[in-house]
């Protein structure tokens, strides 16, 4: 994939590329790429952006489409305030995941907790501010693709971090958030 | 699952006929027609879906509402259901016993009655039915008898597919979607009664292909023309807004492609609202196909009673199978 894609919605389906690339444009800055991997999210992206007052350029890459977006002069303002928007801020929750199994025992039984418990976070509206997966939790987030796509859906509003990047922040917060 | 992947998988199978067979799958009917005897046929069918509204009792009821539809599709009388669950039970049991009330209360509205069902373990819920129905068969709508001349009367608005994306997407609210959760959660029966009353021989209903791709599976089977009139099509308030927003689901793409070539555009219509003839709706209205003779009073009844938004949305034309639309209404 080429370097100069500023938001990488692959894996995403609709509405969550509209929903990025909406937040961006609302940001206010200036030009920027969208990825997108299916029609759909080219086509609603495209017609998004383009209805909100930028420019749209559309380009076919391999495995999907680039969508390069040049908000005009009112686009951020076009894109903040929708009269039927309501946006749920997130909460001040925290979730710590340590293992890829949730309880103790059968190995089966725990994975599929494990997947069906961020599923519903996914579905929760009081979703947590952030997501700290430690040890064997690091897999949900790195090599199973099921519980992948729901950490990728709940990244939207939800900053997830994993030791695999254990910064100094991350560390500071952990004690903080968590009474470490 | 797209139309198109559908009948791709569809076309493989052997299809076996018996003679009480009466109904054709691969002619795209609603549901499947079994004779009984010279004026009784079972009439069965089956849908379900993942959560399209957030009250779990509201999602019972459209999930029941949208199964028995098939059967109302028919002309047909609802007897039994069977409850089809997937279920996480992380999700806590208090929330399934909702949407099941929300089924049971639709199901008893009906005249049916449950039977039974199965349940399964699934991280992501999913609820509906398995309806059986009895028709006479000299009384059955089916959806291959439109006739050049005929009037399309649709009886719910469309949007349901698009006002569910933009809910999810948080662009609108539940009280936004207030409008289109009921139409869901209304039954057919009434509608479909009063097409009985009015001659109509021709009808299906309006769900996952959307008003353009069940119009394509009527039209073709049988071997007809249709003109769609855009304007006429009634939308819940915010549909065109919200597709505009680029809230439109994969699945309103899917259905634009499976009608493909077969569908062309006389002088010029927005965008928006051509995409929305395809959006998927759930637990959507009627479409009858109707003779012009009885199209007035049919829709005074309609208006004046269940459907106060019912519409005539197009004719049938003679010519080769395809929809022609037009922004419009022609005369």
């Amino acid at each position: 994939m080429s370097a100069d894609i500023d938001i990488d919605c692959s894996g995403l389906t609709c509405p969550i590329p509209v929903i990025k690339t909406r937040e961006r444009i609302a940001e206010g800055g200036g030009a920027f790429s969208v990825f997108v991997d299916n029609d759909a999210a080219c086509e609603n992206v495209s017609r998004f952006a383009g209805n909100s007052g930028c420019s749209v350029e559309v380009s076919s890459v391999e495995g999907g489409f680039i969508v390069r977006v040049t908000p005009g002069e009112k686009a951020a303002e076009a894109a903040e305030p929708l009269p039927v928007t309501r946006q749920v801020p997130a909460g001040d929750k925290v979730i710590f995941i340590g293992s890829d199994e949730l309880g103790r025992g059968e190995r089966e039984l725990g994975t599929a907790l494990a997947k069906a418990f961020l599923y519903a976070c996914t579905e929760n509206e009081d979703r947590p501010s952030k997501m700290v997966f430690m040890n064997s939790g690091v897999r949900l987030v790195t090599e199973n693709d099921e519980t992948v796509a729901h950490v990728k859906q709940l990244e939207d509003g939800v900053s997830c971090v994993t030791t695999a990047c254990l910064t100094e922040r991350v560390q500071v917060f952990l004690q903080s958030a968590l009474n470490l | 699952m797209g139309p198109g992947d559908l009948e791709e998988v569809l076309s493989q199978l052997p299809w076996d006929t018996v003679p009480e067979l009466i109904s054709k799958v691969e002619s795209g009917e609603d549901a499947g027609v079994y004779l009984l005897d010279k004026d009784t046929a079972l009439v069965q069918t089956l849908d379900f879906f993942p959560p399209i509204v957030n009250d779990p009792y509201t999602f019972g009821q459209v999930a029941a509402a949208n199964a028995l539809s098939d059967i109302y599709a028919m002309g047909a009388r609802p007897i039994t259901a069977l409850n089809l669950v997937a279920f996480p039970c992380s999700l806590g049991l208090d929330v399934l016993a909702e949407i099941l009330s929300g089924g049971h209360d639709k199901v008893r509205e009906s005249g049916a009655v449950i039977v039974g069902g199965h349940t399964i373990d699934d991280e992501e819920p999913k609820y509906g039915l398995s309806v059986t129905g009895l028709v006479n068969p000299k009384e059955m709508t089916t959806i291959d008898g439109a006739r050049p001349g005929d009037v399309l009367v649709l009886t719910k608005p469309v949007g349901t597919g698009i006002l569910a994306t933009a809910l999810k997407a948080k662009f609108i609210g539940d009280g936004d979607m207030a409008a289109a959760i009921e139409s869901m959660r209304t039954l057919n029966r009434e509608a479909a009664l009063l097409f009985s009353s009015h001659g109509v021989t021709t009808c299906t209903d309006v769900t996952g292909f959307g008003l353009g791709g069940h119009l394509f599976e009527m039209v073709r089977a049988g071997g007809v023309a249709a003109e769609l009139w855009a304007v006429e099509v009634p939308l819940f308030d915010g549909t065109l807004e919200m597709g505009r927003m680029g809230m439109m689901p994969a699945g309103l793409y899917r259905n634009r492609e499976y009608v493909g070539d077969a569908v062309r555009v006389d002088g010029s219509c927005d965008p928006t609202l051509f995409d929305c003839l395809f959006d998927p709706q759930t637990s959507g209205g009627l479409l009858g196909s109707v003779g012009e003779k009885n199209a007035g009073a049919l829709l005074d009844a309609l208006r004046g009673g269940p459907c106060p938004e019912a519409s005539a949305v197009g004719r049938i034309v003679e010519g080769e199978v395809k929809i022609t639309i037009c922004e419009e209404k022609k005369t």
